[in-house]
Parts: structure tokens; sequence; C-alpha cells
């Protein structure tokens, strides 16, 4: 073999290498900016609610990029956001293979194992709460919780939820996230969490009526009348609209001045108060019963006795109470569940069912 | 160097050239698809019809006038080139194929680029092994090395093109060209990682066997894959038949047609232009309804015969694997639509039809199953896969006597031994044929033994009328008695059938 036969081989091999060199770093270049102007495109697409088109330009700017991450999660979002979670799914495993550690594709992963039905979705919520966010990530973080303790609470686990929620409230400072995180404790049972979170956002907006109607809400569900009702007053004094704190601060304020059992009452006060109560259940019963039924056999006859004094028998607070109970009782037998005029009355009547008729 | 060694380092120049050639190839055809047909974004309407249309049109008019010899199955050629032309193939097939098939496949038509490149391979190592004077034998031995380095290039498959090239452009193995097969598909696969990435030729997202109902919904696929395949070839061949019947002033117009075709079912299912590849990926991310995946299937399969059968360049393996692809996620999508047993991801589905169809059509199981983990990178489902594809086989086998390109060589006026031929052709050995004693005396009977070929036998039994089959261990054991009888009857079971002059039983038996 003639050295001149290698020779003739090894540059037509050099001379093949040069061009497919050539030709592959020119398509490699065009492929690239393609896909980067794709991606742009697409993206502003989607931004300005043009899903379809958004949809088609991020998939061919992975088409032609497959290893970058970014077109997979772009796309991804843009699918699930177009209710399409099972397309979204597949490419969002690609984005999770290159990043499994990113915080906004366990994101994506967590809604898409809940809009697929699918288990796991708070480990996958954790996930994201660990992840790793593009800067500044603790407002990311704060929502991926707040996601999750929605989440737990639609699953009816309520625990694990508020024990989410509590470790949240230690780093929501910014005033909506702080409302979310306050309404979220309130939902998941936890009033006395929900009221610290709220009044550390009166403190820090004093006039965010917002704040204080959920501060309110909070003491009311914590059972604290009088503070809820200064809390909604508050809030009525920023603004007079706010229909949630006016029902608070209505029937807030009545149960503070119908409670026979408040604190530093003497014992007349207990007594008329109690008196007052079984006046206005006596009324409520009345209004729903026809007369003529309330002659044939009154199972309020003893209650009326006592709210007209014509009664002998020394009768006491407690006496007055359990009357209330079983006056309230039989009006609900008749009348059914009570109305919003009678919330302060069933409010009280519930708490000393509760308490064993015990003021 | 011994011949050998020198046989060695050459398939690892022809994997060089080829993964160069074929990159090159890949390249230039998604550049033409681009401006084109637009792709991946699309195109407007009017070049979604033209472009097909031109481009399968002057593709089929060069091949045609300028480049005979790039014309058809780049398989059959290869095979040819084996088996007629003692591994000549000429240098000018190679541009040729290169060219048409840049326009054609670039351009959208519904054919594929593995098989050009199967032949573009085979071409390069032919013309090294020219230039390189390598004697008779080894040219025939050549082209196979080029073909597996074509192929591992074009799918980035080292294992895929190995094993096809085994299975069907050899059919058969053979361990005196193995070892070069091997070198020169890893050369080429290399070299086109180099410029291509490394990554499969899918992305796959992640998928498992749910539950065993699977592998029901799996032989399913494996059975509709077979019964398609028929459908498939038979429409290929009697395309392609019906074709020549046209007259000559028609012919170089049939291309032009089936592009036009091609480019109006692409206004409404635009997943059909090209190789399609695109259209499986979108298929494996579920973009698809099931519904659309059996469409996209069937108008894949009408417009492969369409554009195959008519001369329009380009090969069968893409829209074989685009068309099981859709046939298999269509089925796994309708399965999960009817089914109680929750079936698993579609994609799934989409990798089992593919390797089940590949195998119904092309009678190359082992491929199909390995070309299914390496196009993936994925082997979570091979209990699935290797059901389908062994039924899809079967089913293939029994519905069709001969595969695709046996079939296409047939038509081409050439036939080349099959796998199955090759299995059925083994070499009698004296065991096969060999009587019990049942109380005969063999002593005195000169000896043989059971793992003979029956040809050993035969030379001893122009001496004698009987044989003494014994063991080879020691002490020897007689096993049994064969004689001419015996081998007249196994030959002929049936006494009427003709038996040519010379052998046992004839007229002219020798002694």
């Amino acid at each position: 073999m003639q050295p001149r036969v290698y020779a003739a081989v090894f540059a037509a091999l050099l001379g093949l290498a040069a061009v497919t060199s050539a030709l592959s770093g020119y398509f490699h270049d065009a492929k690239e900016a393609r896909a980067a102007s794709l991606f742009e495109r697409g993206r502003a697409a989607v931004a300005t609610g043009r899903a379809g088109a958004g949809i088609e330009d991020l998939r061919a700017a992975r088409e032609l990029d497959r290893g970058n991450p970014r077109y997979s999660l772009l796309l991804a979002t843009a699918l699930y956001e177009a209710d399409r979670p099972l397309e979204a799914e597949s490419y969002l495993e690609l984005a999770m293979r290159a990043d499994p550690t990113s915080g906004p594709a366990n994101l994506l992963r967590a809604r898409i194992a809940r809009a697929l039905g699918q288990p796991g979705a708070d480990a996958w919520y954790e996930r994201a709460m660990t992840g790793a966010w593009p800067e500044p990530d603790d407002d990311a973080r704060l929502d991926a919780g707040i996601e999750l303790a929605g989440y737990l609470l639609g699953i009816d686990d309520a625990p694990r939820a508020r024990a989410v929620l509590v470790r949240l409230a230690v780093d929501a400072d910014d005033p909506p996230r702080a409302k979310q995180v306050a309404s979220l404790l309130l939902a998941a049972g936890g009033p006395d969490d929900a009221a610290r979170v709220a009044r550390a956002l009166t403190t820090a907006q004093p006039h965010d009526d917002e704040a204080w109607r959920l501060l309110a809400d909070a003491e009311f569900a914590a059972g604290r009348d009088a503070e809820a009702a200064a809390a909604a007053r508050r809030a009525l004094a920023i603004d007079r609209s706010n229909a949630r704190a006016q029902v608070i601060a209505q029937v807030a304020s009545a149960v503070v001045a119908l409670d026979p059992s408040a604190r530093r009452l003497t014992a007349a006060e207990r007594l008329r108060r109690a008196r007052e109560l079984l006046r206005r259940i006596i009324d409520a019963y009345d209004a729903c019963v026809p007369e003529a039924e309330r002659m044939e056999g009154d199972p309020l006859a003893a209650a009326r006795r006592v709210v007209a004094r014509r009664t002998r028998e020394t009768v006491d607070v407690d006496a007055v109470i359990e009357l209330a109970i079983a006056a309230w009782t039989a009006r609900a037998a008749r009348c059914g569940p009570p109305t919003a005029d009678l919330a302060a009355i069933a409010r009280l009547l519930s708490r000393f069912e509760a308490a064993g008729a015990r003021p | 160097m011994t011949d050998t060694q020198r046989f060695l380092l050459l398939s690892i120049l022809i994997g060089a050239f080829a993964g160069l050639l074929v990159t090159a190839f890949h390249i230039a055809i998604e550049l033409v698809s681009w401006s084109a047909l637009g792709l991946p974004t699309g195109a407007r309407r009017w070049s979604t019809v033209l472009s097909p249309c031109l481009g399968a049109g002057l593709a089929g008019l060069f091949v045609r006038w300028v480049a005979p010899s790039a014309r058809g199955s780049g398989i059959i050629y290869t095979k040819s080139a084996i088996y007629v032309s003692d591994g000549y193939i000429p240098a000018t097939s190679i541009a040729g194929k290169f060219t048409a098939c840049v326009a054609s496949i670039g351009s959208g038509a519904p054919l594929g680029p593995e098989d050009p490149a199967l032949q573009m391979g085979a071409g390069v190592a032919s013309v090294l092994g020219r230039v390189f004077t390598l004697a008779r034998d080894d040219m025939r031995h050549i082209a196979p090395v080029g073909a597996a380095a074509g192929i591992a290039a074009a799918f980035n498959t080292p294992i895929t093109a190995v094993l096809f090239v085994i299975e069907e452009v050899l059919s058969g193995w053979s361990a005196g060209v193995f070892g070069s097969i091997v070198l020169s598909a890893a050369s080429a696969s290399v070299v086109s990682r180099a410029f291509l990435g490394d990554d499969p030729l899918f992305t796959v997202p992640d998928m498992a066997l749910r539950a065993p109902a699977e592998l029901v919904i799996a032989a399913g696929i494996g059975l509709v894959a077979g019964v398609l395949s028929r459908v498939y070839a038979g429409s290929l061949l009697s395309l392609k038949e019906r074709a020549k019947s046209w007259p000559a002033g028609v012919a170089p117009a049939l291309p032009f047609v089936a592009g036009l075709l091609t480019g109006l079912v692409a206004l409404v299912l635009p997943g059909v232009l090209g190789a399609g590849y695109r259209g499986i990926d979108a298929a494996l991310h579920s973009e698809f309804p099931w519904l659309t995946l059996i469409a996209l299937a069937l108008a894949k399969t009408a417009l492969t015969a369409v554009s195959f059968g008519s001369g329009v360049p380009g090969g069968l393996f893409a829209p074989t694997l685009f068309v099981g692809a859709m046939l298999g996620g269509g089925l796994g999508g309708l399965a999960a639509f009817y089914w109680p047993l929750a079936p698993g991801a579609m994609s799934a589905y989409v990798l089992i039809g593919m390797g089940a169809f590949f195998a119904a059509v092309f009678r190359t199981p082992m491929t199909s199953i390995f070309m299914v983990f390496e196009v993936s990178a994925t082997y979570v489902i091979i209990l699935p896969v290797m059901i389908a594809n062994t039924v899809a086989y079967l089913v293939s086998r029994a519905l069709m006597r001969h595969s695709l390109f046996e079939s296409l060589g047939t038509e081409e006026g050439v036939r080349f031994p099959s796998v199955q031929e090759m299995r059925a052709r083994r070499a009698p050995r004296v065991e096969d044929i060999m009587q019990p004693l049942d109380g005969r005396d063999v002593s005195g009977l000169d000896e043989v033994h059971p793992d003979e070929p029956i040809d050993a036998a035969l030379l001893k039994l122009r001496a004698a009328q009987a044989l003494a089959v014994v063991s080879r261990g020691a002490p020897p054991v007689v096993l049994g008695i064969i004689s001419r009888d015996d081998v007249r009857k196994w030959l002929w079971p049936d006494p009427a059938e003709h038996r040519p002059a010379g052998t046992p039983g004839s007229a002219e038996e020798p002694g």
C-alpha cells in the first residue's frame, strides 16, 4: 500500500471532519438562537394570555434545546395553567431530572399531583419549601407553605396544616401573606395562633381594617368576646362597610352585654342578665309558635313565671340558665336553627351547654 | 500487521467516515426542514402543501435521471452488494442518496433517514475497501461493517445497529465480521455523539409497570401491530408493484403526487411530515388524544406506502417507528379510556407499540427490543416490550410468509437468505436420522458419531449399507444405526418426489 493512499484517505477524513464541524457549529448556534427566541416569544405569549401560541413556541424551543431545564419547566407551567396537567407532568419530569431541588419545579409538581389526584402532593410542597428558588426566595417559600396548608385543610388534615402555618407565622412579615396565614390558622382551628399573627399585623398596619377584622375573627373564635368586639369596632372605625366586622361587633357586643357569667358582676346583675336572656328566648319562641298552640301545653310555662316574677321560690342564676337552655332546646325543636338576630344568644347558650350549664 | 488486524483498523476508520457523513446528513435534513417547512414551529399553509410536493418530486426526478444508484431501499441495495456484487457500491450512490434524501425528507416526505444512512455507511465502507484493495471475500464483508456504522450514527444506537446488521443485513451470525461491525458501530457513535450530543433519540418521561394487566394490553398492542404490519407491508409492496405498470411518462410525476398528498394530509395532521421524530416525542409527552394517535398511524401508513411506492427517496425505519408509536399510544389511550384496570403511562405504550411494529415489519425481534431501550434510555418496560414484540412477530409471520425486505428484494429481482430460512436449513446431523438398534448386530460396521454432519455419514455410506452410531465418550457406546434407507427416507419422505441424480436412492446412485 502506497503511503500516498494513506495520505489521501487521511486528508479526506480531515476534510470531511472540517466540513461536518463547520456545519455542526453553524447548526448548533442557529438552534440555540432559535430556541432562545422562541422561548422569549412563548413566554411573552403566555404572559399576555395567549396560551395556545405560547405553548407551541415553548414546545418548539424545548425541541430545539432539549437539555435546557428552563424551557421544559416553563412549558410544563404553561401546560398546567392551560389545564393540561398530564402533558405538563411529562415535561416537568425532564426539568426535574436536570434540577431535582428546584423550588418552582417541586411546587409545580405538587400542583400537578393535586390536579391529577395523585398521592404525595404534600411531600412535593415540602420539597418546594426547602428547595432552591431564584432570589429573593423567602416569599416563594412562604407561598409554597401557604399552598401546602390549604392542601392539608382540603384533605381534612387540620393538625398538620396548623403545624405548617405556625412554622410559617414566624416568617410571615409581609401583610398579605400574614393575613393568609392568619386566615388559614383560623380555618385550621388555631384561633390563638391566628390572633397572635393578627395582633402583630395590627401593630404593623394599624390603619388596615382587614387586619383588625382578622383579629376580631380570631378573638371571637377563641371565645374572647370583649376583645373581639373591641377589634371589630376598630375595623369599623376605619371602614364602616366591613361586613364581617359589623357582624362580629354586633354579636360580640351583645354577648358581652348579656353574659351572666362575665366576671366582676354583682349577684343582682347576674340574675338580671340571666332573666333577660330567658326573656329573649321566650320572645323568640313566641315569634315562631302561634298563640293557639302555646295555650294547649306550654313547655315554657316555668320560664315565663320566672321572667314575670310570678314565682314565690327563690330563683338563682343557675336555675334561670337551666331554664334558658331548656327553653332554647324547645325553641329549636319547634322553630329550627336560630336566625342571625339570635346569634348572640346561640353563642352564649352553646357555651353554657359546653360548660355543663354552669356559668 | 495481520489481515485481521488491518480489517479491524479499517472498521474503525469506516466508522469515523460514516459517522461524519451521517452527522452532516442529519444536520442537512434539519436545516432544509427549517427553511422549507418552518419546523419546528410550523409554516404557512401553502408551504406545508408545496414543500413536500416539490421536495419529493425533484428528489424523485434526481434519482431517476441523475443518480439511479440512489433509488429504492438502501437495505436492499446493501444486501445486493453483499450477496450479488461482491461488496461493490459505487461512490455516486453515496452522493446521490445524500442529496436526494436531504431534499425529500427535509421538505417533508414521510420517510426516514436511517435506511439511506445505512446505505451511505455501506457505500463508504465499499469505497474504502477498494482504496485499500481488499481481497474479494473481505470486500463482501466490508459492506455490513459500514452499514452498522451508518445505522449507529443515524440513530445514536450502536447496539441496535450491530443487531440489525446481524438480523437483517447478514441474516445470521457471522463470527468473522462481528468484531468489525461492533468497532465500526462504536466508532460511528462516538463521532456522531461528538457533534450531535449523547442524548438518546427521545427524552422519555418516567414510567413504570404498574399492574400485571398492562401485560395484557401490551400483548393486545402486539397483536394489532402484527395485523397492521401486514397492511403496511402489503400496501407498500402493492403500490410499488402498481407504480411499475404506469406508463413511462407518468412515473416521474408520481413522487410529485405523493408529496402533494402528504402536504394536504399535513394540513390536518402536521405530524405526518418528515421522519416523524417530533411527532413521536409529542406522543411520548401525551400531547395527542388516542383518536388522533390512531389517525396519525393510519395516515402515516398510507402516505409512507404512497411515497415509497412511487419512488420518493427515503427509508422505512422512521415511518415504521412512527406508525408503531402512534398505534401503541392510541391503543394504550383507548385502554385507559375504556378499561377500568387503570393502565400505565401513555409513553410506555408509545414505546411498546414502536418496538412491536418494528419487530413485525422487519422481522427483527431482538433488534427491536434493544432499539426501544437505546432510543429511550429506559429499561423499566422490558417485560411488556418483549411480550408485545414476540406477539407482533409471530402474528406477522403467520400473516405474511416473507419479511418486508425479502419481499422488496424479490420485487426488485434479487433473493436473499433470511434468518428463518437459515434456521430451517441447518445441516442435518447423524443424530437427526439414526434409528434405534432394535437388536440388530452392528459388529463389523464402520462407525460414525451422532454429532457429525450427515455429509460425513453419506461419504461413508458410499462404501457401506449401514453405519454404527457410537458416542464420543470412553468407552464408546453404541447409540444406534444409520442406513442408506434411513437417509433416503429422511431426505424424501414422499417416495414419489423427484430425486436428483447422484443422490442416495436415485437411478445413478453410486456404490
